[in-house]
């Protein structure tokens, strides 16, 4: 950035830049703001977060397509890794931390990954255990981690009972009190949620982040 | 009435004496773990199907069971190349044709994409790249007896095992994130490599409509275009980039043979189907009804005049989670929506998935032959 753009200036092109999608703009517009001395975490939190956060407002309202939705996600990815080095432990105001995953059998993670990336966006510290991750694995890491919030993820109606299979194993293990339950997922929905003890289902991605939010802000 | 005859009146907007019944096809038929436990609560043993789609494990069930629930149609599937096997790897993964590695995680249903061979491809390499080859004989091998003896000896409608997708074929290649930033930003790419494979399709039809096209009633095509929520794409950009090379390729096969074109696309594609008649569509499947906007009164209403309907039986809820009596409501509810003055065929949204329980797949076949019967009941005002 130029010496005489004000950091507000450069956050707003950054959000706008997230906003087209335009990986190699953000890219820049992040290293050039790194340079100006803009503290990642405000790039992170005034400039990306917030560009993600229309993009999600307007998936949700028809306006913006999956397509933008996962161009937008791979933007925000790319420009992460710029950033990630520059993120203190304590340098952002952590929301909370969300162990994530696609359970077992299922290897779909297109919808599991733009709510990880909005997740991170929105300020949670996010562990993404990948895809087909079996009841065991949900399990070592809600110790591990100690969590605030599981999230699931499954898009086959066929893995879906795997979902449940892991808030069973919760129990047994004696930390399913330890955690908020959230599944999401094409099949999912409220009613599926309460028949198999999760806390809550997610319709889409910018709904599931929006309720991870409240919980940990209530 | 015959089935052919059944088929051909329904798909031609005209009532007959019942709804066509369908459950065979590489996108309307079943899965080998539906198809084996259905079979066994039949009381037939060790009956596994031929497989006709290896990643999504799906079988074309047994002559004598598409007999015993009077399925009206038959399916001609296209083969593989000549002494081509998928490239095996031991973790329960291959790769196919076109280079694409898809993997079964342990205890999976599917195979799922892992490895998409030109996400790091520049336009240049598209020249280079070692396409499937379209001509090769073994494709269409012993096709035109299979059909004929179909046709001459049975009276049964004949469909294609659904080949010809574009858009999806092309991001399987590129990979979704990859390929979305070409339609959108790097059209040259993406126009150069949608090409690539039309022109594949546009010569496998041509050779094999030369085999079977006298013979056809439908020819399936298709390309996913929407999810749960809404369309994959802008419109505006299926409209310019994919819509013209679906049209190309349709008018091409209308040309060849005297088939109805049937598109498959999952989700929420209703902003698109007006689209799609216009290009020469004309039945659409599988009418995902639990995908946004997808209610099935409102769509026959809006495009009932142009466009048939195969599908409609949801596949996400009811079939696989409710009770026989809720598959009952739910097929009653489908015909009374699609099935006046024809234009529909009732089928389970999609293959029938490994979980749905037998019962239910019973109760679909028979409750489609109870309610599908014409003159339908006058639906209560």
């Amino acid at each position: 950035m130029s010496s005489m753009e004000n950091p507000d200036m450069i956050l707003e092109r950054i959000k706008d830049a997230l906003v087209n999608f335009d990986i190699e703009g953000t890219v820049s517009l992040v290293k050039d703001a790194l340079r100006g001395g803009v503290p990642a975490y405000k790039i992170v939190t005034e400039g990306l977060a917030k560009g993600m956060d229309i993009v999600g407002k307007k998936y949700e309202g028809g306006e913006f397509f999956l397509a933008e939705l996962v161009m937008a996600g791979e933007t925000m990815k790319e420009a992460m890794k710029i950033l990630e080095p520059h993120l203190g432990v304590d340098s952002t105001v952590r929301k909370g931390i969300v162990v994530i995953g696609t359970v077992k059998g299922d290897v779909h993670d297109i919808g599991k990954n733009i709510v990880s990336t909005l997740l991170r966006s929105a300020g949670f510290e996010v562990i993404d255990l990948g895809t087909d991750v079996p009841a065991e694995r949900f399990i070592d890491a809600v110790k591990r981690f100690n969590p605030d919030i599981l999230g699931m993820s499954a898009l086959l109606t066929t893995t879906l009972a795997n979902m449940e299979g892991v808030i069973k194993a919760l129990k047994r293990e004696g930390v399913r009190d330890k955690v908020k339950v959230i599944i999401g997922g094409a099949p999912v929905d409220e009613r599926f949620a309460a028949k198999i003890g999760a806390d809550a289902a997610a319709h889409d991605a910018v709904n599931g982040v929006e309720i991870c939010r409240r919980w940990v802000e209530s | 009435m015959k089935p052919r005859e059944r088929v051909q009146r329904i798909l031609n907007h005209e009532e007959a004496d019942r709804v066509p019944l369908i459950m065979c096809g590489a996108h309307t038929g079943i899965t080998r773990l539906a198809y084996e436990r259905f079979t066994r609560y039949l009381g037939l043993d060790d009956r596994h199907g031929r497989l006709v789609d290896r990643v999504q494990q799906v079988v074309e069930p047994d002559e004598d069971v598409l007999r015993r629930f009077d399925i009206d149609f038959r399916t001609i599937y296209i083969k593989g190349p000549s002494g081509w096997r998928d490239v095996e790897y031991p973790d329960d993964s291959f790769r196919d044709e076109w280079g694409v590695r898809w993997k079964r995680p342990p205890g999976g249903y599917w195979y799922d994409m892992v490895e998409h061979p030109l996400e790091d491809a520049v336009e240049e390499d598209l020249e280079e790249y070692k396409w499937p080859d379209p001509e090769d004989p073994g494709r269409y091998e012993g096709l035109e007896e299979e059909a004929r003896a179909l046709y001459e000896k049975t009276d049964y409608a004949l469909a294609t095992g659904l080949i010809g997708s574009i858009f999806e074929q092309s991001w399987y290649l590129r990979s979704f994130p990859k390929f979305m930033f070409d339609l959108y930003r790097n059209k040259g790419f993406a126009e150069k490599l949608m090409d690539k494979i039309l022109d594949f399709h546009m010569r496998v039809y041509d050779r094999f409509l030369d085999e079977v096209g006298d013979y056809v009633d439908v020819v399936f095509v298709g390309d996913d275009l929407a999810e749960q929520n809404g369309l994959t794409l802008r419109p505006e950009i299926y409209r310019s980039l994919v819509k013209p090379r679906h049209k190309k390729l349709y008018e091409f096969i209308k040309t060849k043979a005297d088939v109805k074109i049937c598109y498959h696309s999952c989700g929420a594609v209703r902003p698109l189907i007006r689209d799609l008649i216009e290009i020469g569509v004309d039945v659409l499947t599988p009418v995902q009804v639990s995908a946004a906007n997808m209610d099935t009164a409102g769509l026959k209403e809006e495009y009932g005049d142009s466009i048939s309907f195969i599908g409609g039986i949801d596949t996400q809820r009811v079939l696989p989670f409710g009770t026989p009596e809720d598959v009952e409501r739910e097929v009653k509810l489908r015909i009374r929506d699609l099935a006046p003055e024809g234009g529909f065929v009732p089928a389970a949204v999609h293959n029938i998935q490994p979980e749905v329980p037998p019962e239910n797949i019973y109760s679909m076949l028979i409750s489609e032959k109870k309610y599908g019967k014409y003159p339908l009941p006058e639906a209560p005002t």
